[in-house]
């Protein structure tokens, strides 16, 4: 019924914008000109790498910063700025500003601050991010964290429209980056620890007026799937294929949202992303494989329909989140070229997918420590789950210990990027595992949903290896499921990455330096200290012809707990966490924009 | 086994062997302060890590609530203060106050758990249990239990 609705909506929309200019144009031009950064990843298929080679292996070593730029936030930064044409927009946390700089002179053209009811953050787990904002057609998207979906008008900052995209007195609000592709911007939800029922959904970029919104869990055409031609690694899915695998009317407060960061291909004109955890974090209370949560969508970017689904962690007991950014690339898989997705999840198993098909062709953990499930069964697809490290097996009030990774996953939101120079992919990680013992809560709307208790530690305290780092900066070969290097770092890596031609890819640290690594071996070329830790993406873009590295620095997120973990030397006997210090001790708050440029 | 027996051991093998000192030490009978009211639901023995009832174990579970933003071991982090710091400050009535109706402060907004019966029905528990971290009491993170 409601689909059928969603239908004619739809019908209605094309009718509306055919014979107009699709945004889809505007996006491609912005996106072609190597010398802007017009989308989240660089592209459409969230690779992360640039064309430009001015700045490189050889010269890097002599990056200077040649401006900055305060937003006058203190929350974490994460996400990154975009150039489109002599302008850059800069985003900030909560509450949500949006600067438009000249980059020429580096004056303000304009600044958009909205009114926000800051009820909306508390119920913001983990800090107040935005992941950053979306161009297309003249207007500037910006998905506010109480669930505001707006349009600006690029030049001047007016607001065109907005709408609402969730209730955050029920538990939702937005942290993620819309993209805009065709007529359509492109939007999810946050709250799965608010039991956040979650969804995609595409508004008309024109007037904000919703063309449909497909959910992660329920009903079949609430989810718009089709039974006979939504397809799981090749076989149709069957009816009622969420229904079946929630007790009840769980699904409903069931989580499954859709914080991540959104793709497109635009040969197939599928949209890809994943879906987070399924509420409660007490895997006991919902038996089941809680579909679709943990799950990578393929969709139609038109209508929504999934061609394909995959679910990575189905019945989640450690808060692994399958939200991470699918990235786009076509490599050499057993000798035959392949459109791959390739998809580096919090659970630790980094998936090489076919785009087009949804078929797996390699599942690989892409950090050793890994240990909750000994490897994925090509088969059928699953993780084959370690009893002793399974918080469902173990049971309510009991304390599963020593789980790789720990909840914030091997790898969080922070974007991989892909050479197709080196074809490696280049990732942030994480190197901590954890302690969780699942308990049972309460569940009341708009309330946190946690019912789970958890800690968390170095992963060298596993591993037994004698180390204390808790990241990694790691080259992968998704053909092989290999990693090719790997850098300790001694917090988690929480920056996005950026490869370029020059052979080198950067990325941001949390105690606040920029870095610049070669690309073949990982040997580090570059390093600066920023004004504050980053969890930004780290991106560039020209100016008059000549390359610039933007990175916002400002601690916080997830990251800003996380990075915490096992910090504390009392946390039990062993001497090896003493060794650590509160990242306080090595950074503070603050949001400031670098621009690096090599000297004249 | 004698104290005195335990004492020998100890000294032959060092602190490795802790198979022998399963003797607990009550930390606190005497003292009915509410404020140390943590201590009847704690025993510690030397050489091992302090163990906890199901009283305690509530209000660490309570406080999984809170460590989204107050930080795994209540330590703070870079949006929430430090609660093993706050509880210094603070006694328990304010403290009942501030977390069912949450405030605005310096560094953020606090949000009010009144609604929450995960938080409610054990605030006792919660602040105990914050108040043994406060005070160097027991360690964060996941603690055994020594009454089952
Ligand atoms: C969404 C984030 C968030 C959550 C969740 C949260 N707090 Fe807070 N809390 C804060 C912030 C921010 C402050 C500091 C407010 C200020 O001083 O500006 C604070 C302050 C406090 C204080 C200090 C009160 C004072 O008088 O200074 C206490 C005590 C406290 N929180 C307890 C808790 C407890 C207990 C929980 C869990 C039941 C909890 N908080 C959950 C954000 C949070």
């Amino acid at each position: 019924m409601k689909y059928h609705l969603l239908r004619i909506l739809v019908a209605t929309c094309v009718a509306l914008f055919s014979g107009i200019v699709s945004a889809n144009d505007s996006v491609k031009s912005a996106m072609s000109n190597s010398g802007n950064w017009a989308i989240w990843g660089g592209d459409y298929a969230g690779t992360r790498y640039s064309e430009l080679d001015q700045i490189n292996a050889t010269n890097v070593k002599d990056l200077q910063v040649a401006w900055t730029f305060s937003t006058g936030v203190l929350r974490g930064h994460e996400g990154g700025p975009l150039v489109i044409d002599g302008t850059m927009y800069v985003h900030t946390p909560f509450p949500n500003k949006v600067f438009s700089v000249n980059i020429e002179d580096q004056t303000i053209n304009w600044v958009y601050e909205p009114k926000q009811d800051p009820d909306t953050i508390p119920v913001m787990c983990c800090d107040t991010v935005s992941r950053g904002v979306a161009y297309a057609d003249g207007k500037v998207f910006l998905q506010q964290a109480d669930t505001n979906l707006v349009a600006l008008d690029a030049k001047t900052g007016k607001k065109i429209w907005s709408v609402k995209n969730g209730d955050p007195k029920k538990g939702s609000t937005n942290t993620n980056a819309p993209i805009v592709i065709k007529d359509k911007v492109f939007t999810g939800i946050s709250g799965g620890e608010f039991g956040v029922r979650g969804f995609l959904a595409a508004y008309n970029i024109n007037d904000g007026s919703l063309a449909w919104k497909c959910f992660s869990t329920g009903p079949d055409d609430e989810m718009c799937v089709d039974p006979q031609n939504t397809t799981d690694r090749g076989t149709p899915i069957g009816p009622d294929s969420s229904l079946k695998t929630w007790e009840g009317d769980q699904w409903k407060i069931g989580g499954g949202t859709t914080w991540g960061w959104y793709t497109y291909d635009e040969e197939t004109n599928l949209v890809f992303y994943g879906t987070g955890n399924p509420s409660t974090w007490n895997p006991v209370v919902r038996p089941g494989d809680n579909k679709w949560s943990m799950t990578i969508f393929a969709r139609d970017a038109d209508t929504g329909m999934a061609k394909w689904v995959y679910q990575m962690t189905p019945h989640d007991e450690w808060d692994y989140d399958g939200v991470n950014e699918m990235i786009l690339a076509d490599i050499e898989v057993g000798g035959a070229m392949r459109k791959t997705l390739v998809h580096f999840d919090r659970n630790g198993f980094a998936y090489t997918l076919d785009r087009v098909t949804g078929e797996l062709l390699v599942a690989e953990k892409y950090d050793p420590a890994v240990n909750w499930a000994s490897h994925v069964d090509m088969e059928t697809g699953r993780p084959v789950v370690v009893a002793k490290y399974s918080t469902d097996q173990n049971g309510e009030d009991v304390n599963t210990e020593n789980v790789c990774p720990a909840a914030l996953g091997t790898k969080d939101q922070q974007p991989a990027a892909f050479s197709p120079k080196t074809n490696l992919f280049y990732v942030p990680t994480n190197h901590v595992c954890m302690d969780y013992e699942p308990f049972q809560v309460e569940y009341v709307a708009g309330q946190p949903y946690v019912g789970a208790t958890l800690s968390m530690f170095p992963a060298g305290r596993v591993t037994g290896d004698g180390t204390d780092h808790l990241g990694n900066f790691i080259a992968w070969d998704a053909a092989k499921g290999e990693i090719k290097w790997s850098v300790p770092e001694k917090f988690s890596v929480w920056s996005g990455a950026l490869a370029t031609a020059g052979d080198i890819v950067f990325y941001g640290t949390l105690d606040g330096h920029l870095k610049a690594v070669d690309a073949d071996t990982g040997e580090q070329l570059y390093s600066f200290k920023t004004p504050s830790g980053i969890i930004g993406n780290v991106n560039t873009y020209t100016q008059n012809g000549k390359q610039y590295i933007t990175v916002l620095s400002g601690v916080g997120g997830w990251a800003g707990i996380g990075m915490a973990a096992g910090l504390e030397g009392d946390t039990d006997g062993l001497g090896a966490v003493g060794a650590y210090k509160q990242l306080g001790k090595y950074t503070q708050l603050g949001g400031v924009l670098s621009v690096f440029a090599l000297p004249n | 086994m004698s104290v005195k027996k335990n004492i020998i051991v100890r000294g032959l093998t060092g602190s490795l062997c802790l198979f022998f000192s399963f003797i607990t030490l009550p930390v606190a009978s005497a003292d009915e302060n509410a404020a140390t009211a943590y201590k009847d639901h704690i025993q510690c023995v030397e050489g091992e890590a302090c163990k906890i009832d199901l009283y305690l174990t509530r209000g660490y579970r309570a406080f999984s609530q809170c460590q989204v933003c107050h930080g795994l071991d209540a330590n703070g982090s870079s949006f929430a203060p430090s609660l093993n710091d706050k509880l210094k400050e603070i006694d328990k009535e304010l403290f009942v106050e501030r977390v069912s109706y949450g405030f605005t402060g310096q560094v953020g907004v606090m949000p009010p758990w009144i609604e929450n019966p995960n938080v409610m029905k054990y605030i006792d528990n919660l602040y105990d249990y914050l108040k043994a971290r406060s005070d160097g009491a027991i360690p964060g993170g996941k603690l055994k239990r020594y009454d089952r």
